[in-house]
């Protein structure tokens, strides 16, 4: 039996018994086969000694178990990891930031406890996955949308806690701007529940976030103060109608107006869909269609363009410039989407062209209104994730293509946050062109574009490959460390980080001493002071893990 | 090894029953007549291979369930539906991406891959099937007169109802996949001690 460290093979196999107890001897995991379902899939460590494995895994089914296993936890001093469905490949999937830790599996605690229509929204468990409540959904014919990731196999709890997004409305992309009202078993075994589920009798848990003094449900994701066992989410009603438009700019420079443009669109709620920006010149597909080229689909760009685009390093060049307007191929084409009645839309539309007309030789694609709900027969012809429909297909990434004959074991994920901006679009490429030329790192695309645009924020997807090869898995974990110091030396911080690198791409969140880390260690100090919780987790010690690490 | 030539000449195809075929089911340890507990395959019907595999399945009394690639509905009507209702082992030959997918999402059930036989280049380079050297491959080929795929449809079957487990694949000991590989697997519960 493998053995938490720092913990006595007779405490563990005491405790042990007691969560068969708890949850039942079928629910509680010990075997090398059984645990091996807890090993991420995605590890830059596969294979290697330094690869975070669980000791144990337990299943519980509510939220009274959970409180029991903390108490057994704390009682024989048993580190725990908190995982939903375990799916956050990419970022550590369901392996623990300690290795050795009891892994805590909410799977069984999928409850869908309530869908308010009205006031649109649902209250869920750790278990729900985006599949179980679109299904809950559609069966029930309640006309609500829920704001999926892609891919959408995994849990709303889990991806909200760690700040995953989605492509619909800019209030709801960020999963959890959508959280309204948890409920939380603390270290110490006792349950609560934050804003107005604070009130008893209160029916306005997800209505109002807030209640009554501090708000404190954010120190709750990407963290480990508590173990979330119920969050309510808010959901938007189906709207009557959905139009895509696209903004074709010839100008390499034009990204700048243009995105100042769609932020002002945006932020003025003209536009509430997420835009879509690629590059038909630069062969930089839009987000909405990289599934498809990933995949291996799609015509391929021709050769004497592929080689211009090589050759331009930046994207920039007097010959890229002259193809373009040979072939009429624009340099951007940026997609706006809009939800809402067909009518406005299509008057939003048309504003939005207004504003755009101000940058010289702008020109406008239009698409035809799609009325909703959407028909099966359009389901093979739109991006399923801007309607709210949970989708695999992206799961083409790192697999093998016409593209990509040499498949990876999947990924890990570099994520910076950078200014909404389009000169900050051009500072990141040039900057990534030169670190790609002088530390080999892997480029899937010449030009890079932020393929995450959350309400005023750019995010760049950077993706890692894990490989069969410990050496070049080796050489990759250094390169993205490097490059998680180059982006932070810019201002520009990790929004999420992989399970393995939290601690080096916390501590680049260094102001004043890291202040807010060392906040954080004060809260964990106070609300977990044997350090059961998930220890390690977004950098968050316990103290007496503490001095080691330091 | 097949080829491809002994791949398309052969027109011997699977009779309907199981045990109807002695050389066969001693090579695999099945009993004459055994019925499998698998309870549905899946297969990628973009893949000739694949669609052999299923018709050999259908002949062997086992539905399948095509998808083109994507995964999505296959795992949402079929697979969650029917694992959340409890044990069930399912079969199929896929693409490895697809294969990750499933397994993936089988372990919110507790299933797991309990059989896996990679074959290597099934349809391009001069037309040589490789399976995976580091996996048991005990079918003879030329004994049954079955092409591979046919081949693979009775491993799978038996491996389900001979109820014999391979140990799961662990992860570092998946095998270098060339460049147009598929599986066949068998995802289901298996029994713990």
């Amino acid at each position: 039996m493998r053995v938490p460290p720092g913990v006595t093979q007779r405490d563990f196999a005491a405790a042990i018994k007691q969560f068969e107890k708890i949850v039942g001897p079928e629910w509680v995991f010990t075997s090398d086969a059984d645990l091996d379902l807890y090993r991420d899939s995605y590890s830059p460590y596969l294979g290697e000694p330094e690869e975070r494995v669980a000791s144990a895994a337990v299943a519980p089914t509510e939220t009274s178990q959970v409180q029991e296993i903390v108490r057994v936890a704390n009682k024989y001093k048993i580190p725990l990891y908190t995982i939903s469905t375990g799916k956050n490949l990419g970022y550590g999937g369901s392996a623990p930031v300690y290795s050795g830790c009891v892994v805590v599996d909410l799977k069984r605690m999928n409850k869908i406890i309530e869908v308010n229509e009205k006031n649109a929204y649902a209250i869920v468990e750790p278990g729900v996955a985006y599949f179980d409540l679109y299904k809950h959904l559609k069966e029930k014919g309640i006309k609500l949308w829920l704001d999926v990731p892609d891919p959408g196999w995994g849990s709303l709890v889990g991806n909200a806690l760690d700040r995953g997004a989605g492509f619909t409305y800019p209030h709801l992309r960020t999963h959890v701007d959508a959280i309204c009202g948890m409920e939380i078993v603390l270290a110490n075994g006792e349950v609560m529940r934050t804003g107005m589920g604070a009130m008893p009798n209160a029916q306005t848990w997800q209505q109002n976030k807030y209640g009554i003094g501090p708000w404190v449900d954010g120190i709750f994701t990407q963290s480990n103060f508590g173990i979330v066992t119920k969050v309510g989410f808010w959901l938007a009603p189906e709207p009557d109608a959905f139009l895509k438009g696209s903004v074709l700019l010839s100008g390499y420079d034009d990204l700048v107006p243009f995105v100042d443009i769609m932020n002002y669109l945006e932020n003025s709620g003209v536009t509430n869909g997420m835009p879509d920006i690629g590059s038909p010149l630069l062969c930089v597909p839009q987000y909405t269609d990289f599934d498809t080229v990933l995949a291996g689909g799609g015509p391929m760009p021709p050769p004497d363009l592929f080689a211009l685009v090589q050759k331009s390093g930046n994207g920039h060049s007097p010959e890229l410039v002259a193809y373009g307007k040979e072939h009429g191929l624009p340099y951007w084409k940026c997609s706006l989407a809009f939800y809402g009645p067909a009518k406005a839309i299509r008057e939003q539309w048309e504003y939005a062209k207004e504003k755009f007309s101000v940058i010289p030789g702008v020109r406008f694609e239009d698409e035809p209104v799609i009325k909703l709900p959407l028909s099966e027969d359009m389901h093979d012809k739109v991006q399923l994730t801007q309607f709210g429909i949970p989708s695999l297909r992206m799961f083409s990434l790192g697999t093998r293509s016409k593209i990509n004959d040499k498949p990876s074991h999947g990924h890990i994920w570099l994520s910076p946050i950078v200014p909404r901006t389009g000169e900050a679009i051009y500072e990141f490429n040039t900057m990534f062109a030169k670190a790609a030329a002088e530390l080999g790192v892997p480029r899937v695309f010449p030009f890079l574009l932020p393929m995450c645009q959350w309400q005023r924020t750019f995010v760049f997807l950077l993706p890692f490959p894990i490989t069969e090869d410990v050496s070049v898995n080796q050489h990759n974990r250094k390169l993205l460390l490097q490059m998680v110091k180059e982006f932070a030396a810019r201002g520009w911080g990790e929004y999420r980080a992989p399970a393995v690198f939290h601690d080096q791409i916390v501590k680049t969140y260094s102001f004043n001493n890291n202040a807010l880390l060392r906040f954080h260690e004060t809260i964990k100090d106070a609300v977990d002071p044997n350090g059961i919780l998930s220890p390690g987790r977004y950098g968050i010690w316990p103290k007496h893990m503490r001095g080691a690490r330091k | 090894m097949l080829t491809r030539r002994t791949f398309i000449s052969s027109g011997i195809g699977l009779v309907a029953t199981a045990g109807t075929t002695p050389a066969f089911a001693g090579l695999t340890g099945m009993r004459p007549g055994a019925a499998s507990s698998l309870r549905t395959v899946v297969y990628d019907s973009r893949h000739e291979a694949c669609n052999v595999f299923a018709d050999a399945m259908r002949r062997l009394g086992v539905s399948g369930c095509r998808f083109d690639g994507d995964v999505t509905g296959i795992w949402s009507n079929v697979l969650h539906p029917l694992w959340a209702g409890g044990q069930a082992s399912v079969g199929g030959m896929t693409t490895p991406g697809a294969l990750f997918c499933l397994e993936q999402m089988a372990r919110q059930f507790n299933h797991r891959i309990t059989f896996r036989l990679d074959h290597l280049d099934p349809e391009d380079g001069d037309g040589t099937v490789h399976h995976a050297p580091w996996a048991r491959s005990p079918i003879d080929h030329k004994q049954t007169g079955l092409s591979w795929p046919q081949s693979m449809a009775w491993l799978v079957y038996s491996q389900a109802s001979t109820g014999k487990r391979l140990p799961s694949t662990p992860i570092v000991e998946a095998p270098t996949l060339s460049k147009n590989a598929l599986i066949s697997w068998v995802i289901s519960a298996p029994t713990r001690s």
